[in-house]
């Protein structure tokens, strides 16, 4: 009696998750909450069948196949949380890994969809959910311009010293790799209000990536001004008690510069580090906010001899309830009701641009950080009214999104590249125009892992 | 294919149990067998699947031709080949490249290493198969005529690719003719639902931590040293016997009995004691087919420890780092046999596990640095040799971990199926309550499986 209903309770179980994962529609909250796409069926040929390519991936396509997939994550996370006990006011390392991320999948934004011409059609679909959704409930996303407050945007802003801020992608950040843990990531320190990815860097990685940056100091000497910027993140500006657990990105840092003969390196540290108190970095996203950005547009300015044009020029406008990348990795309640606030920044005498840099909720934008020049794509060209003549080109990740933003009012041509998906020599673009400022911009995460080397030198 | 994945849990299982079950005859049933085991094993690596059947035909061959030369030369020249081709094997994949990266140091040559990834669970059906020919050549067991029948021992895929390590002789008997009762089964789904909450309840998450407290060598504090092996400790063993429970259980489920291969080894109360009941199938198979021929107790005793166990850690992958952990053990086994055994077996048994677990406490440094410079600095700091005691880090894990290193200990111990023993002697009703925990730990496991991000397969390298 007992022998079979045990085996008629694990038989109906097994049968009911096979149904869960065959006949329950697949999540789509996941591609919101996960900034991700759902994995797609792998496709099923000779060859992927044979080289273990269908099977490498079919997993992370059942996976996903899961009906209500972000609840029982919840419930699974709520496991985890059950396996010790937290300290007051003590933060906790939580170790996390890969989503099961289809190689070549960014765990983060998704680019916005984008024909090459004509960005009026630009939408993210996870995107444009969130808009409609999240607009039934706070009607808040619009333009809020009571509380844009110009130059001090962080001021009224109930969310006191956010910081998080981190890399790009999981594969390009370095944690030190066990033959055992194929599919380790970077570990995440959370606070109550705050999460941020841990940092490691490998020195070799840090010298390659000055050699790559002087190899294009090298090829445009004499044509162009090649800048390097690397910005800190978040987790280099917390209590000296926490430093032990992350390499300095300090020493990441001068390891590059301090091997920098042709090109110029730009001191993006000390300005983040003078303004770390301010809200530079999300909390529950591993980039950082505009404002960040602009500091180090500040810096930019200084070392480039250009006149930056100062915060005090721009209106802020402001899109509450912004759950990052690091959340969907450590999703507490606490965090979800004390979500993120995306700033954005407009000036007050517009600039007329080609392409937009801010793609605002509404008008085809998001919510997240894609709304930053519509997230990461190959090439986006920006021109501006400016009428300087000046040329910027910029190679970066993501971070880099939130900074051209800044750039607009000093240059006639901005040309962003993101080295991940271009191929093309962008030495050869730079020669086609005239006074070109070059710029290579990654955050730390990447010269440390060396994750960007070779796609870099590809499109030298 | 992994156990501890969706798609084996929720696809290929329920599917493999229905056909399996519709098949009529036993014969249907064992081609059903091999055929999934095919397609279990081609999951991931498709080419690998050559290794395997060529594993499988060489003895199939070999047990023919002894068989037919029940004297003189054939018999030997069959089981040499059978050597021979199973050690070859396993030699050009598993250890090609460990050796031809050795001479290139030592010689200062530059011969190309093989670029070829390690064949799943070579280091486990190559010896299944080996067993085979050897007992067939020492007269313990008959012939297989049937190249099915064989193929379906050889590629069973329960314990192909993470053990235990079956023998011949084990299943012979199963293999034409068994039956499954509703009580097998029953037992079966307990077994493997358990050994499936073990790899993804305890050991899973107890990897996570170790990982993240040991995997940056120059960071170590003395306490992150001692959490971190202890961790690991235990995440090797929830995944090692959660793997060979999950074997065991579907074994029952289709009505084969694999052997234990796990006692409570964290039990030991010595070295000696320990290798008696950790990865049983493999201690064992080293002894019956290596120790004892080599002439185990009776002469060069020092000698064939030695060699023994030179094997057995390398076995466990192609780095000196395994081999030094072989050799590790081999040396305390050494001294509990010449030098402090009896003394040890008069002391209280606490004082024994004591010395026993800190003594495998002691060893995963080793099994889990493959560079000295990292070992160094491990072995430092678990001695407080110029390291400070205690760091954040360490300290956060623990508390964050602190009600799971209290279910790690007391479920690696024998105490919890005494207790339930016991209990059920006073309320036989008790025993009703095992579909419940069964599905319970699926259920649980499903969830974890959904939401956990660090699930690895540690057998890549065995």
């Amino acid at each position: 009696m007992k022998e079979k209903f045990n085996i008629i309770l694990f038989c109906a179980l097994l049968l009911a998750l096979g149904v869960l994962i065959v006949f329950v529609p697949a999540d789509e909250r996941v591609e919101e909450l996960e900034h991700r796409k759902l994995n797609k069926l792998p496709a099923l040929n000779l060859q992927t069948a044979l080289n273990g390519e269908f099977s490498k991936q079919f997993e992370g396509f059942i996976t996903d196949q899961v009906g209500y997939r972000t609840d029982l994550i919840m419930f699974s996370k709520n496991i985890e949380n059950a396996y010790g006990v937290e300290i007051k006011d003590a933060p906790v390392v939580v170790i996390t890994g890969d989503r099961q991320v289809n190689p070549g999948e960014r765990p983060n934004e998704q680019p916005v969809q984008w024909d090459g011409r004509d960005p009026g059609a630009l939408s993210t679909p996870a995107a444009n959910e969130a808009v409609g959704s999240k607009d039934d409930d706070s009607g808040e996303l619009a333009e809020s311009d009571d509380d844009a407050e110009p130059g001090e945007p962080e001021e009224d802003d109930e969310l006191g010293s956010g910081q998080s801020g981190l890399y790009d992608s999981q594969d390009d950040i370095y944690t030190p790799m066990r033959d055992v843990e194929p599919i380790q990531a970077g570990p995440v320190l959370a606070f109550s209000d705050r999460l941020m990815e841990l940092y490691g860097y490998l020195s070799s990685a840090c010298i390659r990536y000055a050699e790559v940056v002087e190899s294009y100091a090298k090829a445009l000497e004499g044509k162009a001004r090649v800048f390097s910027i690397i910005p800190p993140t978040a987790i280099e500006f917390v209590d000296d008690r926490y430093k032990t657990l992350s390499d300095s990105e300090y020493n990441a840092i001068q390891i590059v510069y301090s091997r920098l003969e042709l090109a110029i390196p730009v001191d993006s540290y000390s300005v983040m580090q003078a303004h770390s108190d301010e809200y530079i970095y999300f909390r529950t996203d591993h980039h950082w906010t505009a404002l960040g950005a602009y500091y180090t547009y500040y810096a930019y300015c200084t070392a480039a001899g250009i006149t930056p044009v100062t915060i005090d020029n721009y209106d802020s406008y402001r899109i509450p309830g912004f759950l990052g990348y690091l959340y969907s990795v450590h999703p507490t309640a606490e965090l979800k009701n004390n979500p993120d606030t995306i700033v954005y920044y407009e000036l007050k005498e517009p600039l007329e641009t080609s392409n937009k840099l801010i793609y605002k909720p509404g008008e085809g934008g998001g919510t997240t950080y894609s709304i930053f020049i519509g997230g990461d794509r190959d090439k986006y060209e920006i021109k501006t009214s400016v009428g300087n003549g000046r040329t910027c080109i910029i190679l970066k990740d993501s971070y880099g999104n939130a900074f051209v933003p800044w750039l607009a009012p000093n240059y006639e041509t901005i040309i962003v590249i993101d080295p991940r998906h271009f191929s093309g020599s962008t030495v050869n673009i730079a020669l086609q125009y005239d006074d070109v400022d070059f710029i290579i911009m990654n955050n730390v995460f990447i010269p440390g892992s060396g994750g960007m080397n070779s796609a870099l030198e590809k499109i030298r | 294919m992994v156990f501890s994945s969706l798609t084996f849990l929720c696809l290929f299982l329920p599917v493999f149990l229905l056909v399996y079950n519709i098949s009529g005859k036993l014969t249907y049933k064992n081609i059903v067998l091999v055929l999934f085991s095919l397609f279990f094993y081609a999951w991931g690596e498709p080419i690998w699947i050559l290794a395997l059947l060529a594993s499988g035909t060489t003895d199939y061959i070999c047990g023919r031709v002894i068989d037919k030369h029940s004297n003189g030369k054939g018999r030997k020249i069959a089981l040499v080949a059978s050597l021979i081709i199973n050690l070859g094997l396993l030699g050009t994949f598993k250890y090609s490249g460990f050796i031809i990266e050795n001479i290139n140091a030592l010689l200062g040559t530059s011969i190309k290493e093989p670029a070829f990834n390690l064949p799943l669970g070579i280091s486990f059906y190559t010896f299944q198969t080996l067993s085979y020919t050897i007992d067939m050549y020492r007269g313990e067991i008959r012939v297989q005529k049937s190249f099915l029948s064989f193929m379906c021992y050889v590629s069973m895929f329960p314990q192909l690719v993470a053990g235990p390590i079956v023998r011949y002789s084990e299943v012979e008997k199963e293999v034409y003719n068994r039956k499954v009762t509703l009580k097998g089964f029953s037992e079966g789904v307990t077994r493997f639902s358990i050994g499936l909450a073990k790899k993804t309840l305890l050991a899973n998450p107890a990897g996570a931590a170790a990982a993240m407290l040991l995997s940056d060598a120059s960071k170590l504090t003395a306490t992150t040293a001692w959490l971190g092996a202890f961790l690991y400790g235990y995440q090797v063993y929830f995944d090692f016997s959660g793997y060979s429970d999950m074997a065991i259980g579907i074994g029952k489920m289709i009505g084969f009995t694999f052997p234990e291969n796990f006692n409570y080894p964290f039990e030991c109360r010595s070295v000696t004691d320990f290798w008696r009941r950790w990865h049983i199938s493999l201690s064992s198979f080293f002894r019956d087919y290596l120790y004892i021929p080599l002439g185990g107790n009776k002469r060069f005793t020092a000698r064939n420890i030695a060699i023994v166990w030179i094997l057995t850690g390398i076995w466990h992958g192609a780095a000196w780092n395994y081999l030094y952990w072989g050799v590790y053990y081999g040396i305390f086994l050494l001294f509990e046999r010449y030098v402090f055994g009896k003394a040890l077996a008069k002391l209280p048994a606490l004082f024994g596990r004591l010395y026993g677990f800190l003594a495998i406490l002691g060893s995963w440094g080793i099994f889990f640095y493959p560079t000295a410079a990292e070992r160094r600095m491990y072995y430092k700091a678990f001695f407080m040799i110029d390291t400070p005691l205690s760091s954040f880090l360490p300290e956060s894990i623990l508390m964050s971990h602190i009600w799971l290193i209290v279910v790690l200990v007391i479920a690696a111990s024998s105490a919890p199926k005494r207790l339930y023993k016991y209990m059920c002697e006073f309320f036989p009703r008790l025993s009703l309550t095992e579909p419940f925990y069964a599905a319970g730990c699926i259920l649980t496991s499903f969830l974890m499986l959904l939401g956990q991000t660090y699930n690895p397969f540690l057998y890549f390298r065995f």
